[in-house]
Parts: structure tokens; sequence; C-alpha cells
């Protein structure tokens, strides 16, 4: 019989190390002038050094180095005082020079940390991810494959190569092994994944579009069995673009080690591909195993040798710790841990922030985020923010606070806004939404109320208090629903005596 | 075995570090994050053995499913 | 005037209207017509463009404009140096037929200049050798003597000059491939500081060694090509972002009194033809009529160059060709739609590179493999940091070091083409040059008495300062010109057909 992922963490501790690349979003391409624009049409962003051809030499892109040494110093990494460019030498159609100039032995950021809050059975539990180290390389060319089955490399008759993606500035974030995760291994992994994520949206330098390809993921894992100490062979599984299917790969990884360990059976140090649809991984690319990268320094660019004052620089711009950032945000809303996972979780930290800094109540802003707006952005399959703007949430929310809008007027409008019927004001006019605070017009309704319904009100007058109801339900019909029941209610006891 | 000094290490690991980048030591050669124009897609298909669609038309990538 | 002039010359008549650049360009176009079946310098000829150039640099002159020195002088361009549109093989099968989408920087500045580009020169393929014989397309012959080879990588451009079919001539030079050839032709040529000339657009052999540099039939002249080529290139990581210092000045001056000399001890004695050792002597001797101070150094680490060099350029070069795969450019041999691209490739390599270069292919991929790296290129990098410092230690002694620039004479064609180590030892006294990054200079000190054919006088000069070469080498030149009474290409055969 087959163990399930529980079964399987009773009896296997895993080991956690992940790759992960990052598209940087410079202008231009990491060795020559070729814009990096998403999209173009093929070849249309390529020159004799991205396409590799003879003669051709690479000069980096400055804003490529920034970069990095930005990165490492969120991640706490030291900056390599010398450090350089070498190349990994292999053949693959896609890579135009036959080697990929990357780092090796001497990368730009070694030694970092970053810290990931992961929810446990005890609460919020930090885990700390080491960082090995950062380096810059850049990205390949993509290959379409004609004919065979189609998509797929196999029985392919032949294969279309366009190189506008080839020297797009990448860098590579490794992490050293993560032991100790436990049964939290997917957990953290994708904790790790979107805390770096949210680190390098911070500071501008990728656009971290895993469903681009702009932030990729490779999970290196590896089980021993439980207490032993001993690491076992590892697999590393590419292909995996999204912050759920890292913890899915993760999960599924977990569960067919373990199975093949319990059968007898040895694990194979091996690349594997992340299957989106069944979540589980198969075998790649037999022949990276034995491939001999034959690393050599780079002898067309020379080192480079960040000085004290240029890291400095970098240092000082800086933007403020995601991690710090949601500290301070939590006690300045008055937050409870589990509503600020929620929202993080959503990715709504930014969205309700926002709001917030637009005058709205933090509370609302998060309830009206994360309820009414989610709600309807999930029916939809759209993020919350493709449905309304900041702007006229926290509109919305203005108009509630001075008492304009009930609540329920408050959802037609949001409603209004999202059909297109244009921005809050325009729904409130155009749908006539104003709630009747007049007291003399609602005055007219009740009485107009009492007039219709003689017996309800005498009843009321004697007491039966609860008999209101209905005279309350005449009124608001009345008014359209555009009058606070609230106030409806007061006034009507009032003017019957109670 | 006599022990070996401070100093000792210290030397090998200069003499194992002795590398050699450019003759005239140049460090931190970059240029400025800036588009410049491409090859057109004419110029930058010019020289291929096979082309079609605008793209590099190569034989069968083997060795990947 | 006539095509037997030298560059400066003929610039000279050009400015005084004497002859136009049509007219000047058309008369070499004659000359390669009637010499080239036998000597076989170009593998190309770009009439149509070259003509096109003359053209304009004639309207411009007649119009008046300012005009750089060297405008509508013609020059043979090495087939390493990529020109927009213009074939280049680079002596190889497997670039059979590519026509760059791009203009090399040196093509680029001489465009500007205004010089004009007969066409392609013939070398060992990717510039591996030492005699041309590695070209894919025949050899070329040594206008002294056509049994000879003109030696290599680049005979093409030297035998050019000697053979009169261009006045300049642009080589690459990563272990002597300007020098050597320029020894065993009669002619002068320069291998320039690393970094000194822009690399962008020279087909790479091994990058941390190759350089660009002018090539001519005297001091003077190379110093004219050498100026117009110079200067930083921001496209090229490695080119020096420094004043290049006024090289034509420095060949015009004549004294050298007082300049201190230095002889290099290891660069004689065994492996030496008796014949370049008298006339490295003699030349040695003008020098100190001329008031120069002799001092001998000592280079001991030189012992090791070869073997290092035959690491670190093998090892670069293993990489740096990779990209020769067929899928981007060039031959493709074998798609018949049954096989996968890496077979193609494989076919590709195995019909499109000649055996030296698999032979230097096969070398660097092993050095570079893991568990030898260390071993082998690790090694050689140390190695080349000795070599260096065994050159900043004769550099504290002396302004420049001398000694003859290849050991021998012109070789019969086919002699050593079967012996790999006899012919890298043609190297052993340039390849330090090289490995240091330093400058390097070759000009005729006589004929040898065994043979008659012209000796080579190398003079090596410190990082940036290329000016003490042409220094040096230009009052050498008028004294030995001086004594012989004429040029030493006069003393040349006359080639069959020749003007």
């Amino acid at each position: 019989m087959s163990l399930n992922y529980d079964q399987a963490i009773e009896k296997y501790e895993p080991t956690l190390g992940l790759e992960v690349h990052v598209e940087l979003n410079t202008k231009s391409k990491m060795f020559c002038g070729c814009a990096t624009e998403f999209g173009a049409q093929p070849n249309t962003q390529t020159c004799p050094v991205c396409l590799g051809l003879p003669g051709a030499l690479p000069v980096v892109n400055k804003k490529a180095i920034e970069s990095s040494i930005l990165i490492g110093l969120a991640l706490n990494c030291s900056i390599a005082p010398f450090s350089r460019f070498a190349r990994k030498n292999y053949f693959y159609p896609d890579m135009p020079k036959n080697f990929q100039t990357s780092q090796y032995d001497e990368p730009i950021c070694i030694n970092g940390f970053l810290d990931v809050e992961v929810e446990t059975d005890e609460g919020m539990k930090t885990f700390r991810i080491e960082i090995e180290r950062v380096h810059m390389e850049e990205d390949t060319g993509k290959s379409l494959h004609v004919g065979g089955s189609t998509g797929r490399i196999h029985g392919a008759e032949y294969s279309l190569l366009d190189y506008n993606r080839a020297g797009i500035p990448l860098v590579e974030i490794v992490t050293k092994i993560v032991p100790g995760t436990g049964k939290y291994a997917p957990l953290v992994a994708r904790g790790y994944v979107a805390a770096l994520r949210d680190i390098l949206r911070g500071l501008k330098v990728s656009d971290v579009k895993m469903e681009q390809g702009s932030l990729r993921c490779d999970v290196n894992l590896s089980l021993s069995k439980t207490g032993s100490g001993k690491l076992g062979t590892r697999s590393e599984t590419k292909n995996v673009n999204s912050l759920r299917s890292v913890e899915r790969a993760v999960t599924g990884e977990v569960i067919r080690q373990a199975n093949r360990l319990e059968s007898g059976e040895r694990i194979v140090q091996e690349t594997r591909h992340f299957l989106e649809e069944s979540g589980e991984t198969r075998p790649g690319r037999s022949k990276e195993q034995a491939e001999d990268y034959r690393y050599f320094p780079e002898p067309d660019l020379v080192p480079v040798v960040p000085d004290a004052k240029w890291i400095e620089e970098l240092r000082k711009s800086l933007p403020e710790k995601p991690s710090d950032r949601r500290a301070r945000l939590q006690t300045a809303w008055g937050v409870p841990d589990k509503e600020m996972a929620a929202m993080i979780n959503a990715e709504l930290l930014d969205t309700v922030e926002e709001t917030v800094l637009l005058g709205a109540d933090p509370t609302k802003a998060r309830s009206w985020w994360l309820g009414e707006i989610s709600r309807i952005a999930n029916d939809r399959a759209v993020l919350p923010t493709e449905l309304i703007s900041v702007k006229d949430v926290a509109q919305v929310i203005a108009l509630i606070a001075s008492g304009e809008l009930t609540d329920k007027l408050a959802r037609q409008v949001v409603e209004g806004v999202i059909a297109g019927e244009g921005n809050p004001a325009d729904v409130i006019s155009k749908r006539g939404l104003k709630v009747v605070s007049d007291d003399s017009q609602l005055m007219k309704a009740i009485e107009d109320a009492i007039a219709a319904q003689p017996e309800t009100a005498e009843r009321v007058r004697g007491g039966n208090v609860p008999a209101a109801g209905a005279l309350i339900g005449a009124v608001m019909k009345a008014t359209g629903g555009q009058a606070d029941a609230a106030k409806v209610r007061e006034l009507l006891l009032k003017h019957l005596g109670q | 075995m006599a022990a070996i000094s401070r100093d000792e290490v210290a030397n090998l690991a200069r003499l194992a570090r002795i590398t050699m980048t450019h003759p005239l030591a140049v460090n931190n050669v970059t240029r400025e994050d800036l588009v410049l124009p491409s090859l057109t897609p004419t110029e930058a298909l010019s020289g291929a053995p096979a082309s079609d669609e605008g793209r590099f038309k190569v034989p069968q990538i083997l060795g990947e499913e | 005037m006539s095509i037997r002039d030298n560059a400066s010359v003929m610039a000279a008549a050009l400015n005084n209207k004497e002859i136009s650049a049509v007219e000047l360009t058309n008369q070499h176009y004659e000359q390669i017509a009637a010499v080239d079946k036998d000597v076989h310098a170009f593998l190309y000829l770009d009439k149509e463009g070259a003509l096109a150039q003359a053209k304009e640099v004639d309207k411009k002159r007649a119009a008046g404009e300012k005009l750089s020195p060297l405008a509508g002088v013609p020059i043979a361009l090495k087939d390493v140096m990529t020109q927009k549109g213009v074939p280049t093989t680079c002596g190889s099968k497997i670039l059979e037929g590519w026509k760059p989408p791009y203009d090399s920087t040196v093509v680029s500045k001489l465009k500007d200049a205004g010089v004009i580009i007969l066409g392609k020169t013939n070398m060992d393929e990717f510039a591996m050798g030492s005699s041309t014989e590695n070209s894919a397309y025949g050899p070329t012959h040594n206008p002294w003597d056509l049994t000879r080879i003109p030696g290599g990588s680049g005979g093409g451009s030297s035998a050019s000059l000697a053979a009169f079919e261009a006045p300049l001539a642009i080589g690459t030079d990563t272990g002597g491939s300007i020098r050597q050839p320029a020894a065993v032709t009669g002619t002068v040529g320069v291998k320039p500081t690393y970094g000194g000339v822009s690399r962008y657009g020279l087909v790479a052999f091994s990058s941390s060694l190759d350089q660009a540099g002018p090539c001519a039939r005297t001091v003077l002249d190379t110093a004219l090509l050498h100026q117009v080529i110079a200067g930083f290139d921001p496209k090229d990581s490695t080119s020096i972002n420094q004043a290049v210092p006024d090289l034509v000045a420095a060949a015009k001056k004549l004294d050298i009194k007082g300049m201190k000399i230095g002889v290099v001890k290891q660069l004689a004695g065994d492996g030496y033809q008796k014949g370049v050792e008298n006339k490295f002597n003699e030349a040695v001797a003008e020098l100190v009529k001329l008031g120069a101070e002799i001092v001998e150094v000592s280079c001991p680490n030189f012992e090791y160059a070869l073997a290092a060099y035959y690491l670190i350029a093998p090892s670069e070069c293993s990489s740096n060709l990779a990209k020769f795969d067929s899928m981007r450019f060039g031959l493709r041999v074998g798609d018949d739609g049954t096989k996968g691209a890496e077979e193609v490739m494989n076919l590709t390599r195995q019909a499109g590179f000649g055996r030296e270069v698999k032979r230097r292919i096969i070398l660097g991929t092993y050095a570079l493999s893991s568990g030898y790296y260390d071993a082998y290129y690790g090694s050689a990098q140390k190695v080349r940091t000795l070599i260096k410092q065994d050159f900043d230690a004769a550099f504290t002694k002396c302004d420049v070091l001398v000694s003859p620039t290849a050991p021998t004479t012109a070789f019969k064609i086919g002699e050593k083409s079967n012996d790999p180590l006899a012919m890298y030892l043609n190297d052993i006294a340039t390849i330090p040059v090289n490995m240091a990054g330093i400058g390097g200079m070759s000009l005729p000190c006589g004929l040898a008495e065994e043979d008659n054919l012209p000796v080579g006088f190398q003079i090596m000069s410190p990082a940036m300062k290329d000016d003490r070469m042409y220094l040096v080498g230009g009052a050498l030149e008028a004294a030995l010109i001086s004594k012989w009474g004429k040029p030493i290409l006069d003393f040349a055969p006359k080639l069959a057909g020749s003007k």
C-alpha cells in the first residue's frame, strides 16, 4: 500500500533547497542594448551580441549589477569585494554562444538569510532560510517545437528559435540546505518564495510574474529516515511556476520519494519536471547530470569590484523590509494575526494600505476588500483590483462614515461601479441611492404607514414593540429602501410613545 | 612533523590565488541601461542556414521530452 | 607615385591630388590581378565596395573636406575581422559564405578614416597556425620565395604587403600572428598593448590573448595605421579607456640616445638559426651606434610560456568555437530531417573544422574538464602572472626589450605541417608578449646569410607605452635602410607580372 503525505512525513524528514531565477526588469539586456519587452515579434530584439554571432563581445549592464547588489543587501548577504563572470559551457540550441555567461566560484553576493513566517499548529513560527549565494547570469532564447506530438520536444520534426529572451538579465538566488521543516516543508517552501517575491517587488528590480516566467523556482528535495540524521539523495524539480505549485511540488516529491524508499528503491539524483495538472513530477532531461560545464572565468568581461561607497549608496536606497512593514501596519491597524495573515495570503496588503492612506478606516478597508469584493472577484476569476479602484472603495467607505450611505446601499454602489456604471457618485445619482435622512420626509412616510395600519399602530402604542416591524417595513418600502432602518425605528417608536 | 607557521599558510594562500585577468587590472567596466537599436529580423536571420516564421529553423532538439 | 611607395607617400600624393583614390585603388587591383594567382594572399576582393568608398573620398577631397591622414589609401583586411555584407570565413569551411550583418570596430574606424578596404586576406583557420597552411582555402605563398610559407596566422596580410598588393594591412596577434609573418616577409607588424585596439568584430580565437594590430612596409606607415584603429571602444569591455600615445611622432623622432634597451637572455641560443642571430646582433650593434645603452635581462619564467600558452589558448578557443554549431549561421551538414540538432552539430563541426582547429578544441576541452582545471588551466594562468612579473622586473631596468621575432626564416611549405610541436616553436619569442598583454613590434633587420631570407627584429614595450616601440623601431629602420642603401623589399626577387 502506498503512503499518503501524513504517513510519509511521519517516517521521513525532508530537506529542502530552493533555487529561484529572477528576470530583472532592466530596459536593455544583460550584455547588449537590445530591448527586453515581453511578447515582441520573434527575433526583433536581437543583435550580434545576444545572437552570439562571431566577433561580438558582451558589456555588462550597470543597472543589472546594482539590482543584484540590492537583492543581496535585502537578503542580508555579504557583497563580494571581488566578483567575476564565468562561462558555463554546454550545447543547447536556445543558447546562442553554447555557453551561458554566469557566475561560478566568485558570485556577487554570498551568505544571507531570509526569515519566513509559517502558520503552524502552535501558531506563527519563523523559519530562517539561509542564502548561499546570489549570482548574475543571462536567460536563453525560446524554442518552439514543430511536428510530432505538438508542443513537446520528443518527436518534433524541427524547432524554431526566437532569441528575444536570450541575454535578458537573470539573478539566481540559491539557498543553503533547509533542514528541520518537518511537515511544514511545503508551507516553508511556499512562504520563502512568497517572501522573496515581496522583497523583489519592493525593490522594484523585477516584474516577479511567475506566470510569465520572470520568477522561476527549482525545488531540491531529499528525504532521510526520521532520526537518522543522514541526508538522502536529492531530486531537482524544475518548472514550478506558481506559489501553489511550489507547495504542491514539495508535497508531491515527499510522497513520491517516501514511497520509493518504502518499496526499497533508490532515489536517483535527477532533474524532474513539475506537472501543473496533476501536481506530480516526472523525470526530465537525463543528460544534464553527467554534464561537465567546464567553467572558467569569462575573458571577455572584467571583474566586478564594488567599492564601499557604491554599496552604501545602494544600501541607502533600500526600501523598508516587507516584514518590518507588516509589523508596522499590523500595530497601526490593530489587526489580529489571523486576519493579517489572511490579508497577506490574499495579496491584498498593498491594496488595503493604499485604501487606508486615502482616509478609510483600516477595519472597513479590510472587510470590503477581503469580503464583498474578493467574493465577486473569485466568482469571476479575476483579481479584486481589476474590478474596482482603490480610490472608489475609499470613497464608498467615506460615504458610509458620513452616513450618506448605509452598508446595504454601499453594496449596491460597489456593484454598480463593478458593472461599469461609473464612479460611486455616478452610480448613486443614476440609481438614486441617497440615504433618506430628512426627518420630515421620514415622518411623512411614518404617518402614512400608521394611517394605513391603524390597528398595528395601536398595538405598538399598547407596548407591543415587536409589532413595529410591520410599520418599519412599510416605511422602508415607501422610501425605496433608502432610509436608515435604525433611524426609522427610532422615530416611529418615539412617535407612538414608546 | 614540523608545524606550519601562519605566515607560510598565508603565503601558500596568496600563491594559490595568483590569477590574471586584464594586464592593466581593469575593473567594473559597465554600460548604462539604455536601449540601442537591434538588428532588423531580416539581418538577424540573414546568416541562418534555415529559417521560418521569423525564427531560426533548426533540426529537432532531442534529449528532452 | 607607384604601388611600391609607402602608405605615407601615397597619402601625400592623394592629398596633393597627384592621384585619385579611385586610381590608386584600381592600380592595386591590377597588381592583385597580376600576382595573386601565385601569392594567394586574398580570399575575397570587394572591388565594388572599395571603389564606392574611393569615390566617396575623392568627392570629399574635391569638396575641400578635412580628411584623415590615410584617406584614400588602400588596405587589406585579415579575414577574421567582420565587415558588414562582406564574406568573413576566418579561413574555415565552417563559415563559408557567411556575411556578417555588422562592422567590426576596426572596420568602422577604417571606413570613418576613408581607408579603402580592398578585400579579405588569407589566414590559418581561426588564426591557429604559423604558416597559413591551415587555411581551408589553400596556403598563401611567400613573395620572397613562392615555395615558402609567409608565416601565420596572418600570412595573407603580410604577403599582400610584400607583394605590393596593398600598402597597409590589418592583422591579429594571439601568439605572434602579426609579428612572425612580418618577420618572414620582410615587413613591419605591431601587436598593440592588449586592450589598445578594440576586439569587437574580431572573431575570437583566444579572447584574453587576441589583439588586432597594424601591418605595413615601414614603421611610420604602421604608426599611421595604428593611430587610426586604436582607442577605447565601449563595445569591448577589455578595451583600455586611456589616451593613445602619439605613435606617429614617436616613429618620426629617430632619436634614441640614452635609451636603455634590454636583450632577453632566454630568447636566443638553442633553436635559433645562425643567420637570425647574426642579423639580430648586427641590429643591436646599430642601436649602440645610435646611442642606446644595451643591458642583458633575464626572464626565467619565459621557459614555461609556450607550455602555458598551449593550455590557455586552446581552453579559450574550445569555448569560443562552441558557437559554430550550424544553428544560427554558417555551414550546416547532414540536416536530412531525420537527425537531431546535436547530431547535425557534430556532423557540421566534423566537416567544417580542419585538423589543427580540432586538435586545439580537444586539447582545450580536456584542460578545462573538472578534475584537470586546476592542474592545467589554473596553473597556466599562474605562469602567465609570473611571466608578467618577469616583464615588470625587466622594465625597471630598461625602456624596451628586444629579441629575434622568430627563431628561423621562412621555411618550406609542407616542411612542418605534420609536426605540430615544431610548428608551435615558431612562436617561442612572440608568445610571452601576448601572455603579459604588452606591446610588440617586428621589423626587418636584414637577410640571413644561409638563405637570403628576411629576419625579424622584435621590440617589446610596457603596456600602453606602445610609442616606445615606434621610437626605437623608427630609428633602427632608418639606420638599417641607410646601411643597406634601399628598403629590404627591394632585395626581394620580382614576382612574375608585378609592377
